[in-house]
């Protein structure tokens, strides 16, 4: 057939992702454009020092071609093994050395958060857990404000640090927010991992009395790494838990 | 050795085209016809008369740009630019005629020739999703529904989002 012939003579013209498309159109394209030759001269040209060897070091010069060519896709990750309804978060805040706010917050209580979150930002992609404050407490800015956050798996019974008595120590009157963090602690299994941080955020109402905060909800994220609940699942399984 | 010094080419709807051997020889296939005395009579072709008559206008201004490749006429050069605009932009808005001339230039072996319809066609091709695709060049999907998601799993990386 004619069209067979024009095609062949064609399609060395093309470079990778341009064949990739004409691999869709029909299934005589298709038969053509698979030709491995094709891809071997492509991969030839991207890294010339594959072809020093007689085969293909995966199972088609296509496949060589095609895995390093791919668009970056977000890995869609394996759904968590850990779930919100097997944890519980231990919450207590001090001002100086007095304690202001000690609670034990149910997972799913953290997860679902209060509705009407103020600053909630559309544009940003962020996972946040919050909770309600019943009663608010207030506290005074000019003294130290601390927190520690463990967290409790009721699927195994073991426990992993995330706040360690960290101050709060910088306040975001735009967002009011007064944040603290603390660097994670990963289990063995994850040497690699360091530098994700889980922060706590204390929401205030502006109090009008300066240096004094009432605070009405608690935050929690991991925004380093984790902005999605699979995400965040994913990287407290593998906190180091005791 | 031959004794004229054109050669006389038979279309497939039977148009004899006379055309001198200094610009056939481009073809690689008529090169070797009358290096081996074998063109002294009409050489029969399975190309039509249209397409043969735009291969010899090719050849017969490829030669003529070859031969004046020394002089510096400004004005010849920018004629001959202008013939090649023009023949790229005729090329390209006629499938019939792109693919006719791409095969008469594969099979009279004109690599020059061969090479530009080629690059044209992938300039056609280039950047289109396989359905601009099937537009342009008027074909027909064959796929199944079934067969065209199983193509785009295995081949739509290159332009998914």
């Amino acid at each position: 057939m004619a069209d067979e012939e024009v095609l062949k003579a064609v399609f060395p013209f093309l470079d990778g992702k341009d064949l990739a498309s004409c691999m869709v159109v029909s299934k005589q394209w298709r038969d053509i454009a698979r030709d491995d030759y094709l891809w071997k001269c492509l991969c030839a040209r991207r890294w010339p020092s594959f072809c020093k060897r007689p085969n293909p070091p995966t199972v088609t010069y296509y496949k060589l071609y095609q895995t390093f060519n791919k668009r970056q896709h977000r890995r869609t990750l394996l759904p968590p093994r850990l779930s919100f309804d097997d944890l519980e978060f231990f919450i207590d805040i001090w001002s100086e050395d007095k304690l202001i706010f000690s609670e034990v917050v149910a997972g799913p209580v953290l997860q679902n958060g209060m509705m009407a979150d103020l600053s909630c930002d559309l544009e940003v992609r962020e996972y946040k857990m919050t909770i309600p404050v019943e009663p608010r407490f207030t506290v005074t800015w000019s003294q130290t404000v601390s927190v520690s956050v463990l967290v409790v798996r009721k699927d195994s019974n073991r426990v992993a640090c995330i706040i360690n008595k960290s101050r709060f120590e910088y306040i975001d009157r735009t967002a009011r927010r007064a944040h603290a963090f603390e660097y994670l602690d990963f289990s063995p299994d994850h040497p690699f991992t360091s530098g994700i941080r889980g922060w706590i955020s204390l929401c205030f109402m502006e109090d009008g009395d300066e240096g004094v905060l009432d605070v009405f909800g608690i935050e929690m994220d991991f925004c380093d790494a984790a902005n999605s609940k699979e995400e965040v699942l994913w990287l407290l399984d593998m906190l180091d838990w005791k | 050795m031959a004794t004229t010094s054109t050669v006389k080419l038979r279309s497939g709807d039977n148009e004899v085209f006379e055309v001198e051997k200094q610009v056939m020889i481009q073809s690689g296939t008529i090169r070797n016809m009358i290096e081996d005395d074998a063109a002294d009579g009409e050489i029969p072709l399975q190309i039509s008369s249209r397409n043969l008559a735009k291969v010899v206008e090719w050849c017969k201004c490829m030669q003529h740009r070859d031969r004046n490749n020394n002089n510096d006429n400004k004005e010849e050069e920018e004629e001959e630019e202008e013939w090649e605009k023009k023949f790229d932009e005729e090329v390209s808005e006629d499938k019939d005629l792109h693919f006719g001339l791409l095969l008469a230039a594969n099979y009279l072996e004109i690599p020059a020739l061969l090479h530009r319809l080629c690059q044209l066609a992938a300039d056609i091709v280039k950047g289109k999703t396989p359905e601009e695709i099937r537009r342009t060049f008027n074909i027909k999907k064959d796929f199944t529904p079934e067969e065209e998601e199983a193509v785009m799993d295995e081949h739509g990386w290159a332009f998914h989002d």
